[in-house]
This record gives structure tokens, sequence and C-alpha cells, in this order.
């Protein structure tokens, strides 16, 4: 069976992030964009200096995201979440690519790799 | 002649006539007349191109608005032009600024049209012409410009505030000045229900942006017109189509391409703008070669990188002297 | 007329007719179908996507390493930039792809082929009733103005009137002035495009790249619709970029692959097989210092004019 290809933007991830580190943030959501080409996150957490940013945490196009059981409603504004994931090459961004998200008020999670 | 050599003549006939729709291509348009070429955009709006600077034409039963007028020579092919998409009468003309590429045609285009009444009457007949106020004072040698035109082709309506609108041709046409961009007398012609600008030389997507220091243009304004013109725009899809800009110089364009070329001058700015906060003279920020990306599409032997690199250098370092002034009010 | 006489002239006009066909009907090939990507060349480039100032195998110029340099993946979020399909000489690098013909109802002849990519959905027209391409003044497309005329039983396609886009997704644009070749064979359930793209403003030599496909009957084109929204929040006009010499990261790619940096750097040179023997000879290139938090090349936005009003803070549709 030919394989269908990616689905999702067509990856600029080693371009984008820093594939070899990981940064975790916690806050609040603020807004959740579940569209193409990528969805992203925005999360009100504080960078490493302690100071409140708004965090753009990309994620996967809405198909990518749908076969592996989020939907447009699983995050809300205001949930409280942490977020794990690459940061961003360009630091002013800040910017992650989605590793993993737990929303601890019910243990909602999800992880994985986005194309 | 026998009935079956007569039926094979048919066929052949039938065949030979398929064979010669299958070699004939589609007709082309009709296309202007002499040095200038007619293009359509979208519903009432044509883009005429041909000496000097673009035209842009809305036609329609109440008649025809011309942005632009091109150069004197060109004028009489610009009227024929014209002629081959509409005969109803020119009412309108309006000058996107006051350069003679792009007001030298005003007599003649004038003169060939039919005067409407506005809120201020007037003697004489022949179309109305609407410029941005201090475009005005140059086309009618107020302000001691090289752009004077003959008295036939002074603007006969002018604004100093932000915008000025009216509805012609069944749409609402928005004349919006875009202050210190490519002069001070800059003005950007929006047709809202055919969505198309016409953007005079905010926009001129085959050559770098000429900034009219004397005339009052700056880079920073010129920026901030390019991105006024992706705020208007609304793309169809995928980026392309939509809202459809016609330049002062240079094809047909949607909100992409603008967006392309507002990224060249801003990322042009910003790296003079860096040389000039290192202090670096003029001949130092040359010899850096900001537009070397740039110039195989951008330079041309009348309008050289080095030249807009100048035009840019002299905009923000005079941008530092608080003596620059706007003439929007 | 005598009835010796009309049957040379029949014979003649019906000669004339076979001979000025543009191409006999058994030479056609039938392009229609679904066809998956089969991502065996350049796989690395196609799928994960290009890294930073990896230039190597491009004939590209000093300007448009220029441009490479200068270019931030941050761009993408640029509201302008977000939902920009893949031009027609890069789609096929990507996407599932779907080809369908249009018919002359009367002739039965092939008046155009469209093709359809998964990625975007852009939808591509290849003439093929012999128009001429447009003017200059025309505007152009992501997918560009393309006619097609069969040589033999491979249809060879020319494309004009594209917008800017780019040779690698890692910043090396490809100028409007481009124009593309194609060459489209089909062999069985195997369909082979073999892409030229010449620039004179950005290329040394012409770029020439294939792209197979597999005849996927069961396949389903689906919706892709793209949204622009505010992905990164920045003032309205803001470009990322890297201001020459500020890019920390020339010589990351070259390093972690344990390259030197020359090829990294492309160039016609790096496209050849005798190359490597260059290689051999280079000093492979070092990791550079990790930048500082504040040592990104991000780029203050200008301040516009006092009289211009607030910024917007990026633009939603």
């Amino acid at each position: 069976m030919p394989r269908r290809g990616a689905r999702g933007r067509p990856s600029l991830l080693a371009a984008t992030y820093f594939e070899d580190k990981t940064q975790k943030i916690e806050g609040n959501i603020v807004q959740f964009m579940f569209r193409n080409p990528h969805s992203f996150v925005h999360v009100e957490a504080p960078d490493e200096n302690g100071q409140m940013q708004r965090w753009a945490v990309e994620w996967a196009a809405t198909a990518q995201l749908k076969e592996s059981g989020v939907d447009y409603d699983a995050l809300k504004p205001g949930d409280h979440v942490v977020v794990t994931g690459n940061p961003g090459r360009n630091p002013a961004d800040h910017r992650l690519r989605m590793q993993s998200v737990e929303r601890p008020k019910d243990g909602w999670k999800w992880s994985g790799t986005v194309r | 002649m026998n009935k079956r050599v007569a039926v094979a003549g048919v066929i052949a006939l039938v065949w030979v006539a398929r064979v010669l729709a299958q070699a004939t291509p589609p007709a082309a348009k009709p296309d202007g007349v002499g040095s200038v070429h007619v293009w359509p955009v979208q519903r009432n709006i044509y883009a005429l191109f041909g000496p000097g600077g673009n035209s842009t034409v809305s036609i329609g039963d109440e008649g025809v608005l011309v942005v632009d007028t091109m150069t004197a020579e060109a004028a009489p092919d610009l009227v024929a032009s014209i002629r081959t998409i509409s005969n109803k009468p020119i009412r309108w003309i309006v000058n996107t600024h006051s350069h003679r590429d792009h007001t030298g045609g005003n007599p003649v285009v004038a003169k060939s049209g039919v005067y409407v009444a506005t809120g201020n009457t007037r003697g004489g007949g022949g179309a109305s012409i609407l410029s941005f106020e201090s475009a005005l004072m140059r086309l009618n040698g107020s302000a001691n410009s090289p752009d004077k035109v003959p008295e036939g082709g002074w603007p006969t309506d002018s604004f100093f505030v932000k915008q000025k609108d009216m509805f012609f041709n069944g749409e609402p046409v928005l004349t919006i000045h875009v202050p210190n961009a490519h002069t001070d007398g800059d003005a950007i012609v929006f047709f809202r229900r055919s969505d198309v600008i016409a953007a005079g030389d905010v926009f001129t997507p085959d050559r770098y942006p000429v900034i009219d220091l004397n005339e009052g243009g700056s880079i920073n304004g010129l920026i901030a017109g390019l991105n006024l013109l992706i705020e208007l725009a609304v793309p169809e899809f995928n980026e392309e189509g939509g809202t459809m800009i016609i330049p002062g110089h240079g094809r047909v364009c949607d909100e992409s391409d603008v967006g392309d070329y507002r990224d060249m001058v801003t990322i042009v700015r910003d790296r003079i703008q860096d040389l000039v906060a290192k202090k670096m003279t003029l001949e130092q920020v040359k010899a850096a070669r900001p537009t070397f990306d740039y110039d195989g599409v951008y330079a041309s032997p009348t309008y050289t990188g080095d030249m807009f690199v100048e035009a840019v250098y002299r905009s923000l370092t005079a941008a530092s002297n608080p003596a620059q002034r706007s003439t929007s009010r | 007329m005598n009835e010796t006489r009309a049957r040379q002239l029949i014979a003649l006009a019906a000669a004339w007719a076979l001979c000025a066909t543009a191409t006999p009907a058994f030479a056609q090939v039938d392009f229609s179908g679904a066809w998956a990507a089969r991502l065996h060349e350049d796989n690395l480039e196609r799928g994960g996507g290009p890294e930073m100032n990896e230039f190597e195998g491009l004939p590209i110029n000093a300007a448009d390493r220029m441009r490479g340099d200068s270019w931030s993946a941050s761009l993408w979020t640029v509201p302008e930039h977000q939902c920009i399909p893949h031009p027609a000489d890069y789609g096929p690098n990507f996407s599932q792809l779907v080809m369908w013909k249009d018919v002359d109802p009367v002739t039965k002849d092939v008046v155009s082929w469209h093709t359809e990519l998964s990625w975007m959905n852009p939808v591509r027209t290849i003439w093929m009733d012999g128009r001429p391409h447009p003017p200059a003044w025309a505007p152009h497309t992501w997918q560009g103005f393309s006619t097609g005329k069969w040589e033999g039983d491979m249809l060879t396609v020319e494309t004009t009137h594209l917008k800017p886009a780019y040779i690698r997704r890692n910043g090396l644009a490809r100028s409007e002035k481009a124009t593309v070749r194609e060459h489209f064979i089909r062999n069985g359930d195997i369909l082979t495009i073999i892409t030229i793209v010449t620039d004179p403003v950005y290329l040394t030599e012409p770029y020439i790249k294939s792209r197979n496909f597999q005849l996927d009957p069961g396949y389903r084109m689906t919706p892709y619709p793209c949204s622009v929204d505010v992905e990164i929040d920045r003032p309205a006009g803001a470009i990322p970029h890297y201001l020459p010499g500020t890019n920390p990261f020339i010589s990351e790619a070259a390093a972690k692959h344990k390259m030197p940096l020359e090829p990294a750097r492309g160039g016609a040179e790096t496209m050849y097989p005798e190359y490597m023997e260059r290689m051999k000879t280079l000093p492979t290139a070092t990791m550079p210092a990790q930048p500082a938090a504040s040592g990104s090349a991000q780029t203050a936005p200008a301040q516009p004019p006092a009289n211009a009003g607030t910024p917007a803070r990026g633009r939603e549709r």
C-alpha cells in the first residue's frame, strides 16, 4: 500500500526549533487554535526570568490531532497546564514545539510527535 | 458524381473542420491602442499599462473614473484605450500623487471628459480631477514644483484629511491619504465592491521604491503604506486572489505580492537602520551592500540598489531630525 | 467535377487532416487518478524538512546564499505567509497528487490537465489547446500559467507567471522571473515528474529534480482549510530576519552531519559527484557557539511615523 504522506505543514522543525533541547512551562491557556497549517496553544506563563510571557506552543494540523484523540474542545481558555516542548530558535518568539501537555486538574494528558 | 463519393466528401469536410478547430487556440482579447495595453482586473475595474505609470479605470453606467493619466505623450493612446472598453464619458480623474509620469496626461484626459457638479460648483467642462492637497499644490504650481502641469490638468478637488469617499459606478470609492510615503501627497484608491486598490507609487513591485525626500517621502511612511495595503486586502484562497492591487509600476498583484515586497523593504530598512545606529557614513553603508540579495529582482540601470540605499539612509537620518514633518492632519 | 477528381480531393483532404492533427491519439498517456508520493529521492528534505543553512546540492549564487543566511523560520508565522501553498515547482516534493483532464465534448481532445495536491489543496491547470502565455503585466500565481505539449508519450509543460517562492524551504529564494519546464512520464503505475527550474536571478544553472508517484486508486483528496491567525504576538509589519553576519546557525547543519562547511553553502559545483573528492580535502565544520538568550537577530521593528496611530497587534481572519 503506498504511503499516504504527511498531512501537516511541510515541516521546518529543525530550522524552527532546537530539537535537542527541551523546555517546560506552566501556566494558563489563553487560546487554543485548532486549525491548519498548525494548531497553536497560547499559554501565559513565566519565562526563565520570572516575567510573564504569552508562549506560543505549536501543535499538529487538525487531521493529525484528531487521529491522536485531540479535538477542538480538548483545551479551553483558563485551563492550567504544564507544557513540555522544544524551544524555538528565536527566543523573542517565546515559542515551543509541543511534546506533551498535561492538565493536572483532571489528569488529561497528550504526548507525541508533531510532524 | 455518385452518392458514395458525395457522402465521403461531406465526411472529409467535417473532419477538416475538426482539425481546424483543434489547431486554433482561443482568440486573444483586445488589448488597447498604441503604446497602452488594457488588462481586465475584476468586476468594474481595468488596469492600463503604458509609458509612465499604470492607470486604473472604473467603468460603469455612471461613466468612467481614471486613476492616474500616464505621461502627456501617452495620453491620446490612454483615452483611445479607454474607449475600447467604455463609450461612457470620463467623469473623474484621481491622481495618486503629483509626479508627471502619473499626471502628465491630466489635461488631455480631462478635456476628453465631462464635468459633473460637485459641492464646489465651477465653470468650464472636462472631467473633475481629485488629489491630496499637497499634490494639488505641486500640480498647479503653488509649490514651485517640476510636477506642474498645464492648467487644464490642475486638480479641481482636493482633500487634506485622512480620506475622501465617493460612490461611483455602484460602489464606494475610497481615496485614502498615505502620509510621507513615496511623497507627502500620496493617495491610494480603494474600489470597495470590485475589491481593487490602485496603489500609486506606494507599491512598485518591479523596482525598488522611490522615496522622494524633496516631496516629503520617507521610508517608514512607505512601509506603513505597504502595511496599510495589506490591512485592506483580503485574499480569496491560499493567499492568492481576492483583493487585487494595481501598483504604480509593474504587474497586477494581490496581497501576497505586497507582502513579499513589504518584507524586502522592511528587511533592507532594518539593515540600514542597524548600520546608521553604528554611526556608519553613507559610503560605508553602500559598501556593506545591504541590497545585494535583492538587486537581481528590483535594481535597474535607472534606479540602482545604491540609489535606494541612499534614499533610505537619508530618510532614516532625516527622521532622527525633529524638523521633519508630515502634512497630514 | 468528375468522380475521379472528387475522390482525389477527398483523399488529399483526409491525408492533410491526419497530418495536421497535433498528436496522434495513440501517443497520449492518461495521467488521470490519484497518485501517492513516494519519498525516495531527497527524503530528508521533503519529509522532516531541511535544516538551517543547509544549501548543498543546489546551484545557487551568492545573492541567494545571502537570502538564505538572512532567513528566519519565524517568517512563516507572519500572517501573510501562513497560508501560502507550495508553488508549482515545489509542490510535487511533498503531497499526494490527483490529476484529471477536461475533454472537449465535440472533438474529444484534452483541453487541459489539472493537478491538485493534498497539502493546502492548490489546483493547477495545464492548458493543452495552444493558447499563449499571458503578457508580463498579468497577475502571477502560486501555480503559474502552464501549457503542455506531447513529446511522444511524455507530456512537457512550460510554466511562467509564478509568484516569488523558494528553491528550498529554508530561505533560499526562487524569483518570479523563473520559468519551469516539467516532463510528466508514466510507466505503468508509476508517474515521474521531472522539474527543471531556470532562475536568472538566483541560480547559476538549471535546477533539476525528479519525483515519483505510485497510482493509489483508493485515495480520496481531503480538504485542507487554512486560517490566518496570530501565531506569535508581535507588532503588525515586524518581519523576522537575521541581519547580515548575525545568523548564529550557519555551520550547525554541516557540523551536525560531520561535513565540511563549504558544501553546505551550496553552489553548482556541489551538485556533481566529482565534488566529493574535493570534500575529502576540507576540514569538518565546527558546531557554532550557543547563541545568548538576547542574541537573537530578531530585529526590533522600526516605529511608524508619529501620525500613523497605534500599530495593530497582528491581524486575524
